[in-house]
């Protein structure tokens, strides 16, 4: 892909121009570039957007705009990713979902679209999710990582009751727990045993792509 | 000599030291069971007389808040019966709270915690999410200002409370909160960005809606509005500081002009981190800020900078010390607030928003038996006190 195309992807995200990036992915598309390429050069975008959220340049509808405008893009793409096979191999996977007793789904919503940009496969249980669901959505998936998203401090400690569930299941190593939330505080890893705690999204989508990563080497 | 919760907080206002620091109170419903069960009482009521040192009502020193009132012909909805159980507002307080949705919002209730009487909900469906046109927010209907019974609860608050303490006009969700209520939280951070005419209509709407509700709330004898923004997460704003100006700044002042012309009082709560636009919010005439959460914004820092003309009202974090500290962490928390922030009052204290059923009794009986140890003036308060991290 030549560099014109690359940043006018990239751009498209970092702008949220969410009218003209179905039609950039078209293009780039016709012009023989390869999926996963144009994949790479919005991903590009998205992770400067995460960037800019993360120093304070940003704020969440920005970052809410661009991860809908990855979502327009990836609508399109998908299908040549299918296509493509071998190409559009999984990055890893997530169970996700607002823990019981709450039913915030923003935070959680935005971490969804912006790691299904990333390529990781979200299984999105929704909300006021029990932690047996979560662990039995684990097993039925086999994914990498256990998204909690705990807005209430209410909430919180009964991400716990995930961890305790895993361990009465001999499953507490074979997988991440991260904890998510606008009012959960680092000390969360230490009360309640996750693995990561979090405060937005953007720092959410870091880490987990991290572990993804150490995941697939 | 003792104040009444006015005198107190009429003197926080007006930036002189009262008798004591006067108190916030926020106390979710299974936490109040909490409490009644330790002290054997039987009615929340009675926490609260407990508690307040003698105030007596919900919200502490901070006054009563009157709310739009549901007509009197309103017959609640199964849903509205549903809400009202579940979450267990009451139905007879001293708030005379009755669930009354006539905006169209729907909200989603989740299960209710293992021994809790109170369940979380959310909003869930909204009314104008379908709009493609400005035409149809300039034609929607609001609750009808004129409705028979819509000022009963102003009328009762203002005739019951008012000699004992500040009677608040309860805007509630009032522009950006309750914009988002109607048309969706995605929907609107859309219009805000990409479709300006639709996200000035809604506001402007609102606007004339809130406007017309204060001037009657003030006729009534409100001694001010109090408006619940939640314009943050923990982390910052929900929308740039620069498109927050563009669209609220002028509009709130609008509003607030209205209340400062005839001598009201603005009470400014917004959860998060709302720092960029502090200074904004005192350009335009507030009066209080709360709750400016300590787990979210420097209450030392807004103080410092903004203490001679706004009342900070803050306290001890909900998020992390009263839930998950020790009593000797909430009392070093409270007793480092007071003696840094007390002195020349423009400052209230207590629950830094509402104190849920996982907060330990002990912590939040620890919170104000130090404010009924410490908070009295002259503050008195020596000491080092390391915070909770």
């Amino acid at each position: 892909m030549n560099e014109k195309n690359r940043e006018a992807l990239k751009s498209a995200v970092i702008e949220f121009k969410s009218d003209e990036v179905g039609g950039l992915v078209d293009q780039a598309l016709k012009a023989g570039n390869k999926p996963l390429e144009i994949l790479e050069a919005l991903n590009e975008g998205l992770a400067v957007v995460g960037e800019k959220y993360e120093n304070g340049e940003y704020f969440l509808s920005q970052l809410f705009m661009a991860a809908d405008t990855m979502k327009m893009s990836l609508d399109i793409l998908q299908p040549a990713l299918a296509l493509d096979s071998g190409e559009a191999e999984s990055q890893g996977k997530l169970v996700l979902g607002t823990m019981e007793g709450d039913i915030h789904d923003f935070g959680k919503n935005t971490l969804s679209i912006l790691l299904m940009a990333s390529g990781i496969e979200v299984f999105d249980l929704g909300v006021d999710v029990s932690p047996v669901k979560f662990v039995e959505e684990f097993q039925k998936t086999n994914a990498d990582v256990i998204g909690i998203s705990a807005l209430l401090s209410t909430t919180q400690p009964t991400s716990e009751r995930v961890i305790k569930e895993l361990e009465a299941r001999g499953l507490r190593d074979n997988v991440k727990v991260i904890l998510g939330g606008s009012g959960v505080s680092k000390g969360a890893v230490e009360r309640f045993g996750v693995d990561a705690a979090v405060s937005d999204a953007a720092e959410g989508v870091r880490i987990i792509n991290s572990w993804m990563k150490v995941n697939r080497k | 000599m003792t104040m009444t919760a006015r005198e107190r907080l009429l003197t926080t206002l007006d930036h002189q030291e009262p008798d004591r620091v006067p108190c916030m109170m926020y106390l979710n419903i299974d936490l109040l069971a909490k409490i009644r069960k330790h002290y054997g009482l039987k009615t929340n009521e009675e926490v609260y007389q407990k508690l307040s040192f003698g105030g007596g009502w919900e919200g502490g020193d901070m006054g009563t808040f009157a709310e739009l009132s549901p007509p009197r012909a309103w017959k609640p909805t199964p849903h509205d019966i549903q809400l009202e159980e579940m979450t267990g507002w009451p139905k007879d307080g001293m708030m005379g709270y009755t669930w009354c949705e006539e905006w169209g919002i729907e909200r989603k209730i989740a299960k209710k915690l293992p021994g809790a009487e109170h369940a979380q909900f959310f909003f869930a469906k909204f009314p104008w999410e379908q709009f493609d046109e400005v035409e149809q927010v300039e034609e929607a209907e609001f609750p009808d200002l004129d409705a028979l019974g819509r000022w009963d609860m102003t009328e009762r608050l203002v005739k019951e409370t008012k000699d004992k303490c500040i009677v608040w006009a309860d805007l509630q969700h009032t522009l950006w909160a309750k914009a988002w209520a109607l048309r969706g939280m995605h929907k609107f951070m859309e219009d805000l960005h990409k479709r300006p005419k639709m996200a000035d209509a809604i506001l402007d709407k609102l606007l004339d809606y809130w406007c017309d509700a204060t001037d009657t709330f003030l006729d009534l004898g409100c001694d001010g509005v109090c408006l619940c923004e939640d314009l943050a997460t923990n982390h910052s704003l929900f929308i740039p500081p620069a498109m927050w100006v563009k669209y609220f700044k002028q509009r709130y002042k609008t509003l607030f002009d209205r209340v400062k012309k005839r001598d009201g009082f603005i009470f400014f709560h917004s959860d998060g981190n709302i720092t960029p636009i502090v200074e904004d919010l005192v350009d335009i005439g507030i009066d209080l800020l709360n709750p400016v959460q300590p787990e979210c914004m420097d209450p030392f820092e807004i103080k410092r900078k903004y203490g001679d003309k706004i009342t900070v009202s803050t306290g001890c974090s909900v998020q992390m010390t009263l839930p998950f500290g020790t009593v000797e962490d909430v009392k070093r928390e409270s007793l480092y607030a007071l003696k840094h922030l007390a002195p020349g009052g423009g400052f209230c204290y207590g629950t830094s928003h509402e104190a849920r059923s996982e907060v330990p009794v002990e912590n939040i009986l620890a919170l104000y038996d130090t404010m009924k140890k410490y908070g009295n003036y002259p503050m008195k308060i020596e000491g080092y006190f390391p915070l909770m991290t």
